[in-house]
């Protein structure tokens, strides 16, 4: 018997559990969560964006201060990115998984290019903006704020930065790995 | 409703065992990120079955489901070290005959999983025992790439099971 022979009885020796009623019983249960999932996810995004443009009108952004423009700058820019990543999830979910091999993994490398370009791209974009209107803000929350509670938000701010900078990177660098491999 | 449930129930049992040995090829071995690629592969099953249209046999089209599941899952990549529970459990009966089980079933996984992601599906479906014109089919590639394909896969194997 050469290698691959005894490879493929390997194979076959492999016990598998017999389908159960009760595996049946979970993957219905998970099928019904998914669904109240997707339709949940759905209301939490459009909920959020009706309370930010509602946020947005209350202060009365349309007024022009400086304040107001820093802050509906900063929340548009966590809206596009909420989006952004929202789109790219329904991206993925409706990739059509049942057409052959070759063309699914096009298609994922597609995908994976576009990740890589929202994390390198379009994050940090998002990131400098998000910054900059932070920061335009900071002569405000001097003012307003003690002194102590001011130093925590400026360090807590920065700390996160770096934290997300990391995490950013650290996505790319996954999506990049997955390309190599779909690649070979 | 009914109809459409007992059918994938039907097609949940019958294919049950093969999506299982597919995903275990693709997750090293872990029983646990198997299971839940297994789930993952049936809950696509089930939202995608109204658009099977019969063009292919079942099978063709669940194992293009599951290996397409798989594929995706390599953004995840959470693979943990072999591990087969009901294996474990044996090992105290019979323990000699099960460690030398447990390190055939090792060295299968770690070999297959030097392959790259579109070569695995093929070697786990000729390993299943499909016909070359349906592992074809299945991956979208000419009959004569996948034999020649797969004789190159099985040197590789061979190479990796006999140096380690």
């Amino acid at each position: 018997m050469d290698d691959f022979e005894r490879l493929r009885n390997t194979w076959k020796e492999q016990r598998i559990a017999e389908p159960s009623e009760a595996g049946f019983t979970r993957l219905k249960n998970r099928i019904k969560y998914v669904t109240k999932k997707q339709k949940m996810g759905n209301v939490v995004l459009l909920s959020t964006i009706g309370v930010l443009l509602l946020f947005f009108f209350y202060i009365d952004a349309i007024a022009y201060s400086d304040v107001a423009l820093a802050l509906g700058a900063m929340i548009l820019a966590l809206m596009v990115r909420v989006l952004v990543e929202f789109l790219s999830i329904r991206h993925l979910k409706r990739l059509s998984i049942a057409i052959n091999i070759q063309k699914f993994k096009g298609k994922l490398k597609n995908y994976c290019k576009g990740r890589i370009w929202v994390h390198t791209v379009v994050t940090p974009i998002i990131l400098v903006i998000y910054c900059y209107a932070f920061w335009t803000l900071l002569p405000n929350f001097k003012a307003s704020l003690s002194k102590g509670f001011y130093q925590y938000i400026v360090v807590s701010s920065l700390v996160l930065l770096v934290v997300f900078s990391f995490f950013i990177s650290f996505q790319a660098r996954k999506e990049m790995k997955v390309l190599k491999e779909l690649r070979k | 409703m009914k109809e459409f449930e007992s059918d994938f129930k039907r097609i949940y049992e019958e294919n049950y065992a093969r999506v299982m040995r597919i995903c275990m090829g693709y997750a090293s071995g872990d029983t646990e990120l198997a299971n839940d690629l297994v789930q993952e592969v049936f809950i696509k099953v089930w939202s995608n079955l109204n658009t099977f249209k019969g063009q292919s046999k079942i099978t063709t089209w669940i194992y293009r489901i599951a290996v397409n599941t798989c594929l995706m899952n390599l953004r995840k990549n959470k693979t943990k070290p072999f591990t087969n529970v009901a294996l474990q459990e044996d090992v105290r009966a019979e323990e000699q005959r099960s460690h030398e089980k447990e390190r055939q079933y090792h060295e299968m996984y770690r070999c297959i999983s030097m392959l790259s992601a579109t070569n695995k599906a093929i070697i786990m479906m000729e390993l299943e025992g499909l016909a070359q014109k349906e592992i074809a089919q299945i991956i979208g590639l000419q009959h004569e790439d996948i034999r020649t394909r797969i004789h190159r896969i099985k040197n590789q194997l061979s190479k990796c099971v006999d140096h380690g």
